[in-house]
């Protein structure tokens, strides 16, 4: 999932201005295979253990006070409003309890510099999904 | 596909059976017996494992599972092993059911395991 131009970017209590896109990467940490004694094909396979990934791309005149706070290891709130389609209105509310596992900046061009922020996501119990997509329209008022 | 007692194990998950080391049982010279010889002791044991995977679409029913194969290993359970071919081994005992790390919980739940078959004084 790709989320562009998400807007009311928060990542901890801080607002997160600049960001240009949300990447979520699922991919499975342990993958089970198993065969018999029929053939070479693997009869079953599951995914016990998974892992979500955010990739958060900010883009910014100037380096600000999020470009030093933001340190590895951080177990941090993500929240944001995104859209399905570039043309659609931002209505979904994207949220994920993440830790931060890379900060990195360079630049993007003679005026603006830019920073990628990648975090996993971890679940409140291990069985729910650790990211939460809910549709604005659904949510109490003042919640958005 | 292999089944023992009342087990048909292509129901509850893959699996697959290696046979052990066949033929005869011996000493070296000066083992134990301290003999200046080797000393056959005789034909060795048929000794089969099964290694495979219970596969279940609830944890307590996986449970149920693993508790019926503990019981089993426990008594412990002597029938006959049919293999995947319709290979039939008599007079097998069921001596031990070992998990083989936590149950994965996945699109299903699953644990792998191990089954020891011994056929006894052959």
């Amino acid at each position: 999932m790709l989320y562009l131009h998400p807007t009311s970017v928060t990542l901890g209590s801080t607002p997160l201005p600049g960001v240009e896109s949300v990447a979520v990467a699922r991919k499975a940490k342990a993958v089970i295979t198993d065969f018999t004694d029929d053939g070479p094909h693997p009869t079953f396979a599951d995914v016990p253990e998974r892992l979500t990934t955010l990739i958060i791309k900010r883009q910014l005149p100037e380096p600000d006070d999020a470009f030093a706070s933001i340190a590895l290891g951080d177990e941090l709130d993500l929240a944001f409003r995104a859209a399905r389609t570039p043309d659609a209105p931002h209505a979904l509310r994207v949220s994920a309890r993440t830790v931060i596992t890379g900060v990195e900046s360079s630049v993007a061009s003679e005026r603006e510099c830019a920073q990628t922020i990648t975090a996993v996501a971890v679940s409140t119990d291990g069985d729910e999904d650790p990211l939460t997509v809910e549709p604005v329209s659904t949510l109490p008022a003042g919640a958005n | 596909m292999a089944s023992f007692h009342t087990f048909n194990f292509n129901t509850l998950g893959p699996h697959r059976l290696t046979i052990g080391g066949l033929g005869r049982a011996w000493e070296w010279p000066y083992g134990n017996s301290g003999l200046p010889f080797t000393d056959d002791l005789g034909r060795r044991e048929l000794v089969i494992t099964q290694t495979g995977r219970l596969v279940a679409s609830t944890e307590p029913a996986l449970w149920a599972t693993i508790n019926v194969l503990r019981a089993a290993a426990e008594l412990p359970r002597n029938a006959t092993l049919v293999g995947p071919a319709g290979q039939a081994w008599s007079d097998m005992t069921l001596m031990r059911f070992t998990p083989q790390g936590p149950i994965d919980r996945g699109r299903t739940f699953s644990l792998a395991y191990t089954l020891l078959y011994i056929r006894i004084n052959d």
